[in-house]
């Protein structure tokens, strides 16, 4: 009877414990004044297992780690595992995280949440560290308003996104307009694996703001991975495809157009692309990170294995192919970068799913710097130059591992120093 | 549990139908390997022994009780694999582990020697430890009492970019890139380092210089048009605060140490004997690997006599690769010499067209250390008798000096220098006299050469090159035709065709027309290249386009489209820099060409439908043209994600308009109309050519000289090549240094008349990426190296295919895959 009446039965969930890691997944700094460290780190678990009813997103307050290991021994992992010494705040989002950024402001994380196909926004104070996003006393969970933007019903088009999304990029719509009055308004691009791409623009200022869907592209290529915004204030993303199926080998590029006083019909479009060609495929980038006053964008790739240096203002072999000036092989299943500076010298961290490791580059000379080891999963990778760290999501053993950079432009070397949490039994992903 | 086993093949960038396969040693035992050296075992006594000892009987088979090993630089887990060559098994250097284990070192090592003299020790440069770990060469055989050998290390004052032992084996030689230096160590006794040495490497050197190699040619038929290779500007170089030694590479003959610089310009120079900075080269870029050549001759005949030697080197910018002149007594010592035809993008560098990663040495027939006078003695005679069948001549067998490159496309490929058979090959040979030096060959299949020095190894063997096999194709709106033999139009059609050309220009010949010049081309087989051209009357520029992300603001001087694409590097010329002279003189000033697709609103607008070009709702909608007046890129006011910018007065009128009636009156249709009626964002447009045909190769694209000036306008630099041109005017004759012809006037608009180059030989290789089942491997080759004892030649390929090995004589990688 309930079958047929088409009623689902409820089971029982299980919400997440509090403060526990569970597959983290992506991993984001809070802003920080030059010359400051991060306050925060932010963690987004991805309930990768569905273990429990909601994926977590928690706030670490990096004094209190930075306190825990003035006492750790100079040598070897330091195991912190009680994660709440450390945790400040804690929401609940959807499961199967696949992207996490903070906003220009630094107020406010965006997330998108695949199991949802939308956006999360949550509010940041960073001051305290703590997160807004409708929860209440008792139940951390998200609401509703804060896990599915509206659609901007002020242009006459209409507006639909559909997909899995699986990585966003976000920016200053004052960046793009030139408009002071656009001024703490922020815009989000988000990719999905279909090949759509989502615009967002908040509709007001402060943290009363809302991010409205304003657009959205169709016709891109399929199997998008990830995205980034650039230098340039375009979105580049990146896709991964086989042999025989989709074949593109092209790193494109998305641009967003805001009508002057009109930015409710605001939209983003294709503006572009770099082939990577001569390579043995480029058929599989995961990430994509900027150096050089954004002259070089460095492409993670899985086919090879390794980072494509792409010098944008060099001479390609042939013509529209993307000027490649270097390749720098890396570990086994190379999953996300990030760019930092360290001691005026330009790097990226590069983290090794599969190779259980996160590799180190100079970006000039480009060359391997470093290998930090001991990881059972890296994926997602935030560096902090001020306290020279990279806090790595490892995403197998559900913990966030801290590598020591205080080394690396002096000595070339890196030291996988701590981790934070409990490590997950091995055999749960093995 | 190892096992020989025929399971992969790697494949051939040869056209001729070579076949080709592939020795892997187990990738899945390897861990990011970027380098291998070669010891010699005496099996029987457990110890290492020069390595001539190991060097192959005449048919192939090893010495016995001799057994070569491969030792493989692990670069990930800091370890040095040894892999025996006889029996292609892995060596467990510690059977107490479960599995096979490999000697460890140092961690993130990058560098890796051994003496081929004196092989007690193995040297292996740590970047992240900062020191050298030296391994008593026996470690690697398990089963000896020696294997428990530590492995000492010795510190490093910095780290080390490279490591080589001296050509005596007495020191080890390291360079120190953040010190700006290279430190040598001496070897004290065996295996031990005596005190380290730093010697400073200065950050000067002579001004950058470039020169023209005497041409070394053997072609068959020896008759072609040959282009005359200009004298390339030197490329300014690269300003560095400090020198940053890199890549080492030992010249043996003179005792010099040669430094590649990671920043600076400079190929550095280290008298071995003195150890003192002698003046260093200006390669006008940093270089990366570089390796030097022996002393060759000039000639295939005897005719000259002088000899040449080279230091080839990759650009560390963007992995081209460029050739010094090295020769002691030329004058033009340490000078870039040009390799490629005017016009081109790197007329300064081998064009091979993929960035490389790694260069080796390939000296074969003849020991590695022959002086020219013996590359002379062993060079083939026509009279040569006694050849195997499997030994002759052909483009696959590599008899002399090459030097081969990994490139980062997977494959390795092979750079004439000087080949021992090219007297031998295209014509008969063996005890044979008579004929003329090209004709009747022995080999049938070798009836056509194409040997030059310092160009990639052709692998055909192609009846003609470099001609336009199938008829041209013109196209006019639906109608396409194909184009007589001689290129003309069939009777009664209207679409675009070919003049004849009186006289193909210099260092071109006929490659299409049967009674006429219809088309001409690169006859020279050596900078010919397979390429699709089209010219299209009034043709769009292939990288200007914006799909809906153009915009229009409006300002006090009228309209500015902008568009996120670079419209200088895309060659626009506007009606502000349209110069009097030059390609870019030819027909009128470039336009904007926009694409609109009417919404009912607009299309319920007379205006607008004149603006689209439609005289009735439901027409499609026609490009909307009008003036590129001024063009940007990259103006401090262009506001993200824009670069480009077009700016036109607002009352410039559209092209192909008629007047637009309105209230009993007529006027223009103008910019203003455009924007009424089609607003100001997510715009399409693109920019195309006015009154000329755009001429864009498949390889060329579209080739220009418009360069981004001080304030951002586009203008043509009247200083760059002319043969940078793609614009060709009726009637005119067009030239752009590859291809040349004339197309007809009266042509429609939107004519496009297409034809293909092929024939062109392809360049000699081994593709490590291709297996039999079609599936590409993911390769990034690090490492080519020779093993002259073994008469193989070898690439290590950092990804999944290991240890690749190749055989010379012929060119061929044997089907064996381990596991």
């Amino acid at each position: 009877m309930l079958i047929l009446s088409g009623c689902d039965i409820p089971g029982p969930t299980i919400s997440p414990p509090a403060h526990a890691l569970n597959f983290p997944v992506s991993v984001a700094l809070s802003q920080a004044a030059p010359g400051s460290p991060s306050r925060y780190l932010l963690v987004g678990s991805s309930n990768f297992d569905l273990r429990y009813d909601q994926g977590a997103l928690l706030s670490l307050d990096l004094d209190a780690v930075e306190a825990a290991l003035a006492s750790c021994p100079a040598t070897g992992e330091c195991a912190l595992e009680d994660v709440s010494q450390f945790a400040v705040s804690e929401v609940f989002v959807g499961s199967f995280m696949s992207d996490l950024q903070f906003s220009p402001q630094g107020d406010r994380v965006y997330a998108t949440i695949r199991s949802e196909s939308n956006l999360s926004w949550i509010g940041f104070d960073a001051t305290t560290g703590s997160l807004s996003c409708g929860q209440t006393q008792g139940d951390p969970r998200c609401d509703d308003a804060h896990r599915a933007a509206r659609v901007e019903t002020g242009c006459a088009r209409s507006v639909g996104l559909s997909g899995d999304p699986t990585g966003l990029a976000v920016g200053r719509l004052e960046d793009l307009t030139g408009s002071a009055s656009d001024s703490g308004r922020d815009f989000v691009v988000s990719v999905q694996r279909n090949g759509t791409a989502g615009l967002f623009l908040d509709n007001g200022a402060g943290a009363q703001r809302e991010p409205l869907l304003t657009h959205v592209a169709t016709g891109l290529p399929r199997d998008v991975i990830h995205a980034r915004l650039g230098p340039d204030q375009r979105v580049w993303f990146t896709t991964a495809t086989l042999d025989g199926t989709r074949q593109n080998r092209t790193l494109l590029q998305l641009g967003v157009d805001v009508p002057d006083g009109h930015s409710e019909c605001a939209s983003v479009f294709s503006s572009g692309g770099l082939r990577l060609a001569g390579l043995a495929t480029g058929l599989d980038n995961r990430d994509v990170a900027f150096s050089h006053g954004g002259s070089f964008v460095h492409v993670l790739s899985r086919q090879p294995e390794g980072v494509v240096n792409v010098n944008l203002e060099g001479l390609p072999f042939l013509s529209g192919d993307a000027p490649i000036d270097s390749v720098v092989p890396v570990g086994f299943g190379p999953s996300r970068m990030a760019s930092f500076t360290l001691a005026g010298h330009e790097y990226l961290a590069a983290t090794c799913f599969d190779a259980r490791n996160v590799w180190f580059l100079a970006t000039e000379p480009a060359g391997v710097e470093a290998v930090a080891s001991g990881f059972d999963g890296a994926f997602d990778v935030a560096v902090d130059p001020v306290r020279q760290r990279a806090y790595v999501g490892d995403f197998r053993s559900s913990v966030i591992r801290i590598v020591d950079l205080s080394q690396l432009a002096t000595r070339h070397e890196v030291r996988l120093m701590a981790r934070i949490g409990q490590l997950r039994p091995k055999a749960v992903l093995q | 549990m190892m096992s020989s086993k025929t399971l992969a093949w790697v494949g051939f960038v040869l056209v001729c139908a070579c076949s080709s396969s592939g020795t892997f040693a187990n990738p899945r035992s390897f861990n990011r390997p970027t380098e291998v050296a070669f010891v010699c075992f005496d099996v029987v006594h457990s110890v290492a022994v020069p390595r001539a000892m190991c060097t192959l009987n005449a048919d192939g088979s090893a010495p016995v009780g001799f057994q070569m090993h491969a030792l493989v630089l692990q670069s990930t887990r800091g370890e040095v694999a040894a892999l025996n060559m006889i029996t292609y098994r892995l060596l467990d250097s510690d059977r107490r582990v479960p599995g096979f284990t490999f000697v460890p070192v140092g961690d993130s090592p990058v560098a890796m020697d051994v003496s081929p003299t004196d092989p007690s020790c193995v040297y292996v440069a740590n970047r992240s430890s900062t020191d050298i770990s030296v391994i008593d060469t026996r470690r690697f055989l398990s089963l000896t009492a020696a294997s428990a050998a530590a492995t000492v290390s010795y510190p490093l004052p910095s780290v080390p970019g490279d490591l080589r032992l001296d050509d005596q084996g007495r020191a080890l030689w390291v360079s120190l890139p953040d010190q700006s230096a290279v430190a040598r160590i001496p070897l004290t006794t065996t295996c031990e380092l005596g005190a380290l040495e730093v010697i400073s490497v200065s950050n000067t050197g002579p001004a950058a210089t470039s020169a023209v190699d005497r041409p070394l040619v053997r072609t068959c038929p020896s008759s072609y048009s040959p282009v005359t290779l200009p004298v390339a500007a030197p490329r300014v170089p690269t300003v560095s605060s400090a020198a940053e030694p890199g890549a080492l590479e030992i010249d043996a003959r003179d005792r010099v140490l040669l430094v590649g610089d990671r920043r600076a310009p400079w190929v550095h120079r280290i008298d071995l004997q003195t150890r003192t900075e002698l003046a260093a080269m200006n390669a006008g870029v940093p270089t990366a690997d570089l390796i030097v050549t022996p002393e060759m001759p000039d000639d295939y005949d005897g005719s000259v006599s002088t000899t040449s030697r080279f230091v080839y080197a990759i650009d560390a910018t963007d992995g081209s690769i460029l050739v010094l002149d090295y020769a002691t007594a030329s004058p033009t010592f340490g000078s870039v010499l040009t390799l490629n035809i005017a016009g081109s993008s790197r007329t300064d560098r081998i064009g091979i067209g993929v960035p490389a990663r790694s260069l080796g040495l390939v000296v074969s027939g003849v020991p590695t250390d022959s002086t020219a006078d013996a590359l002379e003695a062993a060079r083939c005679s026509p009279q040569d008798v006694g050849r195997p069948d499997s030994q002759r001549p052909s483009p696959g067998m590599l008899r002399g000096v090459f030097a081969a490159t990994a490139l980062a496309d997977g494959s390795v490929r092979f750079i004439d220098l000087y080949d021992l058979d090219a007297p031998c090959r295209g014509r008969s040979f063996g005890g044979v006299t008579g004929g003329d030096s090209c004709g009747s060959p022995t080999i049938a299949s070798d009836q056509f050469v194409y040997i030059r020095r310092h160009l990639p190894r052709s692998a055909g063997l192609m009846l003609d090159f470099a001609v336009v096999p199938t008829a041209p194709t013109s196209t006019l709106i639906t109608a396409n035709v194909s184009l007589d033999a001689d290129g003309r139009r069939p009777s009664g059609s209207i679409v675009a065709e070919f003049a004849s050309v009186d006289a193909c220009p210099a260092g071109m010949g006929r490659i299409y027309g049967q009674n006429t010049n219809a088309i001409c081309g690169i006859r020279d087989p050596f900078f010919a290249s397979n390429e699709t051209w089209s010219a299209v009357f009034d043709g769009p520029l292939p990288l200007s386009r914006t799909t809906a992300g153009g915009r229009v603001r409006i300002e006090s001087d009228g309209a500015h489209f902008w568009s996120p694409v670079d419209l200088c590097e895309a060659g626009v010329v506007s009606a502000f820099a349209k110069p009097a002279q030059g390609p870019e003189s030819l027909g009128a000033a470039d336009v904007v060409s926009m694409i609109v697709d009417m919404t009912s609103v607009q299309e319920a607008r007379p205006v607008c439908r004149a603006v689209a070009g439609t005289s009735a709702i439901g027409e499609p909608e026609l490009p909307i043209l009008f003036d590129a007046q001024h063009v940007f890129s990259g103006r401090p006011s262009a506001r993200n994600p824009y670069v480009g910018e077009v700016v036109v007065p607002l009352d410039a009128p559209l092209l192909s308009r008629a007047p637009f009636a309105e209230g009993g009156s007529s006027r223009a249709l103008t910019v203003a109309d455009v924007i009424d009626c089609f607003g100001t964002d997510a715009l399409t447009f693109e920019i195309r050519t006015q009154g000329v045909f755009t001429v864009v190769g498949s390889r060329t694209g579209f080739a220009h000289r418009v360069v981004r000036a001080a304030d951002g306008a586009c203008v043509v630099d009247a200083n760059l090549d002319a043969s940078r041109a793609a614009r060709a005017a009726a009637d005119q004759r067009f030239d752009n240094g590859r291809v040349s012809f004339v197309l007809s006037g009266n042509v429609p608009l939107g004519s496009e008349v297409r034809f293909t180059i092929a024939g062109v030989p392809s360049q000699l290789g081994v593709d490590l990426a291709s297996s039999a089942s079609g599936v590409r491997f993911q390769t990034l080759p690090s490492t080519v190296v020779l093993s002259p004892e073994l008469r193989r030649f070898y690439a290590v390929d950092t990804q999944r295919r290991g240890l690749v090995e190749m055989g010379l004589s012929p060119l061929s990688v044997t089907n064996v895959q381990l596991e």
